[in-house]
């Protein structure tokens, strides 16, 4: 198994936690020039846009492994989506969830907001 | 979703009205504040969001924009967390827009929703009376006193969120705080006393002249003479003070951030002792957004620089203008702001360097050139400004063991009040807007210091036997003037002037 192999089987756990807590799938591996978001769902008013981290190892908690540069493309990303999707009044939300090999996901919402 | 909640901040010392403008939409979430925020007021943001979390009244993500108009005008300050949040609960619903109509709102917000207290809130006071569309004032608990003396307002201090959100919402109102100034103005009873001071009863003799007649005033000694054992005691003889001094004196302290709870109205006059090493800023105000300096916390009260020799050249030098124009106006690149600066100046040094100079017990060390060199620091501009110079020298052992003792403040102070009164009534009859003899111009010197002949040729003699000047002999005659007001006497004596020539030592040929 390489990385893109081990990436695509957490993300295939992470929607299937997600759909357990109530969220809708949108779209999965969004790419753009921008960036790639992981997960775009729903969760009742809000547009989820959802970051998957993932680690082999068991102590590095998730939200550790982002740092400002990921945080602006994730951004940066979900505002070319709405743009090109001619999304407006629409509240929107960017979760994190942290998988750690052989451990339940970790769901963070709302874990980071646009520093502007 | 938009509100608008109303709140102020500060110039000089007034304060001005400042539109806090919530607005609440979906979108990308952020939370940014404009209107030329300093740093502490970027950082509402924080404590807003961690409070409305810990309170569980956060209504979830969302972009926050929060303007403090009018934009340009750069703010300062924590007061702004509390009408932030206030807008944020607004716009979530929580609150009724139309509970807040017509009130002014100012706090800090700490993480877990309790309302801590901010600055000026005397000034905010007086401009929601001054603001006929706002009656009502939301304040912090802690500053429940400063708002509570402003007349004709309604004042609601605060301890908690929940609690502000109860009476918004008619679940509990809160009663309104009210105090007269008469409760806060307490006197006072001075932990020193001039009866703690054995001897130097020439000293204690200049002091309560210079206090009643608001005279500026040097005293040169050797060390350990007591000069500053004596200074730390003025306030304990300076006349009592008026509520409209009390007001404003107040008003510096609570922009300056002094007051608290057991001290949230000053209703004694100011004593401030500066250390030498302090920076020209320090002294007279300044920084980023001007705050007040030391001059200005001695506003209605006593400036004592220890040491005088030893305060930097430049320091000094910004002292002229408040001890001229008895205010001090600092211009920073778009505002200009005046700050109150009245204060009676009392300085104190060494006669030299090594501090023994005109000592019958010790030799003094120092060259002339030394001395002079050390004298010379005081700029003439400086010295034109002080009216009184006394020598205190070293106590005989004769007298520290003398069971006897002075003389009470209190007692002192009686007689510096009587003097001070007729002082008032002498200047409002002409209805001039000085309230001392030391504030008298030339023309005021002419009209109320006239001496009979006797005077005139003693004043003479003196002249020609010591040397002194043009400016010396107006000094002799304010003084004098005090002094025959000590005495409550109409007309000043030979017996005054002589007294008056003696406090000009460093005017005769050759000083001490």
């Amino acid at each position: 198994m390489n990385n893109r192999t081990k990436g695509t089987k957490y993300e295939d756990m992470v929607v299937q936690f997600v759909l357990k807590k109530g969220y809708r799938i949108i779209e999965r591996n969004f790419y753009s020039k921008a960036g790639e978001i992981d997960i775009i769902a729903k969760d009742g008013k809000y547009l989820v846009f959802i970051e998957v981290r993932s680690s082999e190892k068991s102590f590095v908690h998730p939200l550790e492994s982002i740092n400002k540069t990921k945080i602006n493309r994730i951004i940066k990303s979900a505002r070319f989506y709405l743009y090109t999707h001619n999304i407006k009044a629409q509240f929107i939300r960017f979760d994190v969830v942290g998988v750690i090999k052989g451990k339940e996901p970790i769901l963070i919402k709302d874990a980071f907001q646009s520093v502007f | 979703m938009f509100s608008k909640i109303l709140s102020a901040g500060i110039i000089g010392v007034d304060a001005y009205l400042v539109d806090v403008e919530v607005d609440s939409v979906p979108g990308i979430p952020g939370f940014s504040i404009v209107g030329l925020p300093e740093i502490a007021v970027k950082e509402s943001k924080e404590r807003v969001i961690a409070a409305l979390k810990n309170l569980n009244l956060y209504p979830g993500p969302m972009k926050i924009t929060v303007n403090l108009a009018p934009a340009d005008i750069k703010k300062e300050g924590t007061s702004y967390d509390l009408p932030i949040l206030l807008g944020v609960l607004v716009n979530s619903g929580i609150i009724e827009n139309s509970s807040l109509l017509k009130t002014l709102v100012a706090g800090e917000v700490t993480l877990d929703g309790h309302i801590r207290s901010v600055k000026g809130v005397l000034s905010i006071g007086e401009l929601v009376k001054k603001e006929e569309d706002i009656d009502t004032l939301i304040v912090p608990f802690e500053n429940r006193m400063e708002a509570g003396v402003v007349e004709g307002i309604k004042v609601l201090p605060v301890n908690h969120i929940y609690e502000l959100i109860n009476h918004l919402n008619g679940t509990n109102p809160l009663k309104p705080y009210k105090i007269s100034i008469e409760e806060l103005y307490k006197k006072v009873n001075y932990s020193v006393d001039f009866r703690d001071v054995k001897g130097q009863e020439s000293a204690k003799r200049a002091l309560e002249i210079a206090a009643a007649g608001g005279h500026n005033m040097l005293m040169i000694g050797p060390p350990g003479s007591g000069k500053t054992m004596l200074a730390k005691r003025i306030p304990s003889i300076l006349p009592d003070i008026s509520i409209d001094e009390a007001l404003e004196t107040t008003r510096i302290y609570s922009i300056a951030g002094l007051l608290d709870d057991t001290n949230s109205f000053i209703s004694i006059r100011p004593f401030r002792a500066p250390h030498h090493t302090i920076s020209d800023a320090g002294l007279i105000g300044g920084g980023h957004i001007p705050h007040p300096g030391e001059v200005s916390l001695a506003h209605n009260g006593v400036l004592f620089l220890d040491e005088l020799p030893e305060f930097k050249r430049n320091v000094l030098e910004v002292l002229r203008q408040p001890l001229e124009d008895g205010s001090i106006r600092i211009s920073r690149a778009k505002i200009s702001v005046r700050f109150p600066s009245r204060f009676m100046l009392v300085a104190a040094m060494n006669p030299c360097p090594c501090g023994y100079y005109g000592d019958p017990f010790h030799t003094c060390t120092c060259t002339p050139n030394q001395i002079y060199k050390y004298r010379a620091k005081i700029s003439g501009p400086l010295m034109d400004r002080i009216d009184i110079h006394i020598e205190v020298p070293n106590v005989r052992y004769e007298e520290l063991s003398d069971k006897r003792r002075g003389e009470y403040s209190s007692t002192i102070r009686e007689r510096v009040n009587k003097a001070r009164e007729i002082q008032h009534e002498r200047f409002k009859r002409q209805g001039l807007n000085i309230f001392s003899n030391a504030q008298m111009g030339a023309t005021q010197i002419e009209d109320f210091c006239s001496i009979e002949q006797e005077g005139k040729r003693l004043l003479k003699k003196a002249m020609e036997h010591f040397g002194f000047s043009a400016r010396a002999y107006s000094k002799i005659l304010k003084i004098a003037r005090t002094i025959a007001d000590l005495d409550e006497e109409e007309s000043i004596k030979p017996h005054h002037l002589s007294e008056a020539i003696q406090y000009r030592s460093l005017d005769r040929k050759g000083g001490i």
